[in-house]
């Protein structure tokens, strides 16, 4: 049975050591001005316009950070839930466009994620340990609140330090097959707590 | 109200994942060639004196770290014994003075640390660099007079500091003296130390 298309941006599962992911997170803001929708899922990075950050500093401002072959961008976290206010009690499924957020976002560079690939590439046992681009396979869902953005296939894994994912293995889930729109386990490499961000983190190995 | 400028260094509070500061610390050596006063908060570096260091290795040897610039740093003092079985404990270690000092030195862990005032922060603070600067220590409290150089804030990635948010902390106001949560971001554990960790981001 081939696996099914049903993107969910990355979702976290546990760390590099080995211990689940706890859902810890941070409580990071997105300002009224920045149009964008946000989704469950979804990559982030630091906000550099002003006009979005929050006035009093007690939030770190976000925007959406898609990493594609044409445009490279660092990582700060994934969002993991949304709140229309600081009272955690108001969840929204997603950000709508230009409105004032609070997005709970996993910052922790040990996180391992899982992230479905579009299709557009042939998995092989070649892919663990290569580096990977990201791509917004699919717009955002409006009713299950989950991102569209998946692991870039089509943009052949390779070694090069600064590609924003590392892939770690195929995820060990039922049904998941080594085929198209399979679901992987990755680590950030371009985490902007390690190294400076777009240099990357982790050079990856290829096997020949 | 204005904020307060009692300096008290770099003081842990949590985790950058999320999680609690749980008080864990590496057991370090001074040895008594150091004739630096050392204060509860300042921040160290691995010591590079071979007459400092401990005769049978089994303690890192550390010493004050430099504040500026590429300047490296393996964690912050958090207490003193004076010795190896806690049974005295020191308010600061003297000028040559041999001592044990619990160093935090997890490079996962977020700080609190007061501005020095010299430049009235801002909504463009937070993921900025910044140095450090010190006021000196206190041998009444213990505690050092290390602060953020508020003048030096910007994109530097070989900066000491990495600038997270303002504390959520009653009184705290965003205007001089505020108390923020910083990284260390010239650790020895990551990427090379001097080379800096994070690479700021500048607000317009």
């Amino acid at each position: 049975m081939g696996n099914t298309a049903n993107y969910f941006g990355l979702r976290p599962v546990k760390h590099i050591n080995g211990s689940s992911w706890n859902g810890l997170t941070e409580k990071c803001y997105v300002g009224a001005t920045y149009a964008p929708l946000l989704y469950i899922g979804d990559p982030v990075m630091i906000n550099n316009a002003l006009a979005d950050s929050d006035a009093t500093a007690l939030h770190t401002s976000v925007e959406l950070s898609i990493p594609i072959a044409t445009t490279a961008a660092p990582i700060y976290g994934v969002i993991t839930s949304i709140c229309s206010s600081e009272d955690i009690a108001d969840k929204w499924v997603k950000k709508p466009a230009s409105t004032e957020a609070y997005v709970n976002v996993c910052v922790d560079p040990t996180v391992i994620y899982h992230i479905r690939d579009d299709g557009l590439g042939a998995p092989a046992a070649t892919w663990p340990f290569l580096n990977a681009w990201l791509i917004q396979a699919a717009a955002g869902n409006a009713l299950t609140g989950l991102s569209g953005v998946a692991l870039d296939g089509a943009n052949v894994p390779a070694t090069t330090q600064t590609f924003p994912v590392t892939i770690i293995r195929l995820a060990n889930l039922p049904d998941n097959e080594m085929d198209d729109n399979a679901i992987w386990e990755v680590l950030i490499n371009t985490h902007q707590l390690l190294n400076g961000g777009v240099a990357g983190n982790v050079l990856g190995v290829a096997k020949g | 109200m204005a904020n307060e400028i009692s300096y008290f260094g770099l003081r842990p509070v949590r985790h950058i994942n999320g999680s609690a500061w749980n008080g864990a610390t590496e057991k370090c050596w001074v040895g008594s060639d150091y004739t630096v006063a050392l204060y509860v908060g300042q921040t160290v570096m691995i010591s590079t004196d071979a007459s400092e260091s401990h005769a049978f290795a089994r303690f890192t040897s550390i010493e004050a770290a430099a504040h500026t610039d590429g300047s490296p740093i393996y964690g912050v003092i958090t207490s003193f014994d004076n010795m190896q079985d806690k049974s005295t404990s020191l308010l600061y270690k003297p000028a040559s003075t041999d001592a044990f000092v619990n160093v935090c030195v997890d490079p996962t862990v977020v700080y609190h640390c007061r501005d020095d005032g010299s430049s009235v922060p801002d909504a463009t603070w937070p993921f900025l660099n910044a140095d450090f600067v010190d006021a000196g220590g206190s041998a009444i409290t213990g505690l050092s007079g290390i602060g953020i150089a508020g003048d030096s804030h910007n994109v530097d990635q070989s900066n000491p500091v990495l600038i997270l948010r303002m504390a959520d902390l009653p009184n705290n106001a965003l205007s001089i003296n505020a108390i923020w949560e910083v990284m260390i971001n010239t650790h020895q554990l990551l990427n090379g130390g001097v080379v800096g960790n994070a690479l700021g981001v500048a607000k317009a």
